[in-house]
């Protein structure tokens, strides 16, 4: 699929912007920013600039390596762009899903946090439910099973999507539980789907 | 048919078959005992045969009772998953039928692990779900793992088995396209057609009905030129590249290949394992001017097809779009508004696959003037996988003038029309509206013909000698094409369109006068 493709290109476009900006990056930690510091803070609202145009390509999330290669503190500036709800939606997004690179428990707190809060959007909170299975696996089906029972059917899809990639038996039995509830034909075709399994 | 619901129905098929005292149980009973350990050799021993096999020979359901697998040579069956015409083809003991199962497919029933099935090295598992008999499957990764004709499917625990590729490249007969098909040879075809003199620009489409991977060699024009698609326009094999069984390729390419343009017959020569290859040919007599657009929308919030010619967000959007395009002299002409509703709409809103936007496009019909683009809204894309997409072009180009099929039209997110937001830090204010038009110029823009700009990092560029290149050292932010239409970071402020690139959007035959 073109995407795909334009993803993997995008990868190697990351690199060498990357590869450019390593000295750049090197020496604005925010770590090592102070209050006072002019030149630290220019320095860093440069680094989430370049951050945010590596977070806008048309056709993926920059990897990890690209990422740490451009900037030592990129986890920090992902959490900045991630937890800033001024931040376009876009890059929000993408920054949302780059903190899947370092999935602790800072990270799944905030998953958790912005799963739950009613101000979250409905684009971030579909890519959340994704993130928070695929990132944490196990870990992140108490946080998403309350979507098995929402209210608006793409959430419920969404949630079934998430919950059938993992290789679980509890994710089994959460989908069969929700089975047993729902009316919803093309929710029931998902879940059917995503309980088959070859052994 | 949906995959699910092809596997629901082989399932039900099973268990109608294990039922039903009629000879299709009869032969599943023969075949069921299937000792492979008494055969006296694993099923690694057991040579592939399918490639051999002749679909036409003997189709539907055979008992064929004097036929003992026990006593067959086990290397001359089929393991699962391959094609086969009779059950007695299949080293499982059974060939499943029907238009869920393309040329057949070799399966083991009543399966318990995939230590059941016959897989000689082959990927093999046991399928199981709810209700239905267990039966054995081929695992993929991707399409290249699975047979022409099927598709890599995931299933329950991040699992992905082969299934009827659930969408079709082309229905012969179905539109008012004219297609001219050539039989194979040696896995070559030579398709060959003609140009007016009178034609300024054409498009011409390899397709393979069979779903089959065409791999574009060369055109040879009468005076004995070669438009080489291995060297030269390499470029322009990308769509098969991209997409497999299908290549749009137009001709002169771009500005500066206007010399590949000649009238009089043309060969074209292609490899491929496909028995045959069909063609289409499009000519234009003058470079387009308009673009009409058949826009489907996938429960865009607030909007309907009844209501989308008054929405003040939609018209902004398209004006947008417009005023990018009329850069290449292009305006927008007529526009149809579409619903996919019912429980499509439920399936596509959100965009959670690949395999989602395949099935979604394919849900395009043929408008009266086939000459038009499909641009599908959707609520957002969700991809389970974490990469994130805003657009997906599904042509580089598309096939002109094909509607119903993987590859008729594009698709882009809807979730930043009605807003309005910063890109940077103390920017200015941004129309959300504006914002999506240029998404949707951008994936029009590939559809039309057009790379990025720049890629990998500086390393390639696209075919334009107009346009901008980036190098290494400059990418992204002090690229000289940033600000460029192509460019494949997504911005307000990138909307410019060169000539060469207004060129190639012109001799589109979707462009049209």
């Amino acid at each position: 699929m073109f995407s795909r493709i334009v993803r993997i290109k995008f990868l190697s476009v990351a690199l060498l912007l990357c590869a450019s900006h390593v000295a750049f990056a090197q020496g604005a930690s925010p770590t090592k920013s102070t209050g006072g510091d002019k030149p630290t803070v220019e320095l860093k609202e440069l680094q989430l600039d370049k951050a945010r145009m590596l977070l806008s390509a048309y056709h993926g999330v920059p990897t990890k390596q690209e990422l740490v290669e451009a900037f030592p503190n990129a986890r920090d500036l992902m959490m900045v762009l991630a937890t800033d709800a001024e931040t376009f939606e876009l890059h929000r997004q993408r920054a949302v899903a780059a903190l899947g690179y370092w999935p602790d428990a800072t990270v799944y707190g905030l998953y958790a946090k912005m799963l739950r809060a009613p101000e979250t959007s409905a684009g971030l909170k579909h890519q959340l439910i994704s993130h928070m299975v695929r990132v944490f696996g196990e870990a992140g089906l108490e946080e998403v099973a309350s979507y098995l029972k929402h209210d608006d059917v793409q959430y419920r899809l969404t949630a079934v999507q998430a919950i059938g990639m993992l290789d679980s038996d509890a994710a089994q039995k959460l989908l069969s539980v929700a089975a047993e509830t729902e009316n919803n034909e093309v929710v029931l075709e998902r879940i059917a789907r995503a309980r088959q399994q070859v052994r | 048919m949906r995959f699910y619901k092809s596997v629901v129905f082989v399932m039900l098929t099973l268990l109608v078959a294990c039922s039903d005292p009629g000879p299709e149980k009869e032969a599943l009973i023969i075949f069921e005992d299937d000792p492979i350990e008494d055969v006296g050799g694993s099923p690694q021993d057991t040579d592939r045969q399918a490639d051999t096999l002749d679909p036409e020979e003997d189709v539907g359901p055979d008992v064929e009772p004097d036929v003992n697998p026990v006593d067959a040579t086990p290397s001359s069956l089929a393991v699962d998953g391959e094609a086969c015409g009779r059950h007695s083809d299949c080293e499982g003991g059974l060939c499943l039928f029907g238009d869920d199962w393309p040329e057949g497919y070799c399966t083991t029933q009543n399966c318990q692990t995939w230590e059941d099935c016959a897989s000689n090295g082959e990927d093999n598992r046991c399928l199981q779900g709810d209700g239905g008999v267990n039966f054995c499957v081929r695992m993929c990764e991707s399409n290249e793992d699975c047979r022409p004709g099927y598709a890599c499917s995931w299933i329950g625990r991040g699992a992905a088995i082969c299934l009827k590729d659930p969408v079709q490249p082309i229905e012969p007969g179905s539109g008012t396209i004219e297609l001219t098909c050539t039989p194979s040879s040696n896995r070559q075809v030579t398709l060959e057609y003609d140009i007016s003199p009178d034609t300024v620009a054409y498009m011409v489409t390899p397709v393979s009905l069979e779903g089959r991977r065409i791999s574009p060699s060369a055109i040879y024009t009468p005076s004995g030129k070669t438009i080489d698609m291995r060297r030269g326009n390499a470029f322009q094999s990308t769509p098969a590249e991209l997409f497999g069984s299908m290549n749009p390729t137009i001709v002169p390419a771009t500005a500066y290949h206007a010399n590949q343009l000649e009238s009089g017959r043309h060969s074209y020569v292609l490899q491929t394992d496909s028995r045959e290859v069909c063609h289409y040919l499009l000519e234009e007599k003058t470079l387009g001017t308009r673009l009409d657009l058949d826009v489907y929308l996938v429960g865009v919030p607030g909007i309907s097809a009844a209501t989308a010619s008054g929405n003040t967000n939609m018209q902004s959007v398209l004006a947008h779009f417009e005023e990018i395009f009329l850069q290449a002299g292009i305006g927008v002409g007529q526009v149809r508004f579409h619903d996919i509703g019912g429980a499509d709409q439920q399936r596509y809103s959100v965009i959670r696959s690949e395999e989602d936007v395949m099935n979604l496009v394919s849900l395009s019909t043929t408008p009266s003037d086939i000459l038009s683009m499909n641009i599908f809204f959707v609520q957002q894309f969700a991809f389970s996988d974490g990469g994130g997409t805003i657009g997906i072009s599904m042509g580089l180009p598309g096939p002109a003038g094909l509607h119903g099929t993987y590859g008729s039209g594009v698709v882009f997110t809807s979730e930043y029309m009605n807003t309005t937001f910063r890109e940077w830090e103390g920017g200015e204010w941004v129309s959300g509206d504006d914002f999506t038009g240029i998404v949707l110029a951008h994936e029009v823009g590939h559809y039309l013909g057009l790379f990025h700009t720049s890629e990998q990092g500086g390393y390639s560029h696209d075919p334009l000698l107009d346009t901008p290149e980036c190098t290494r050292n400059n990418f992204p932010s002090r690229c000289p094409d940033l600000g460029n239409l192509m460019f494949p970071f997504a911005s307000i402020e990138n909307t410019v369109v060169t000539n060469d690139q207004a060129w190639v959007i012109r001799v589109n035959p979707l462009t049209k006068n």
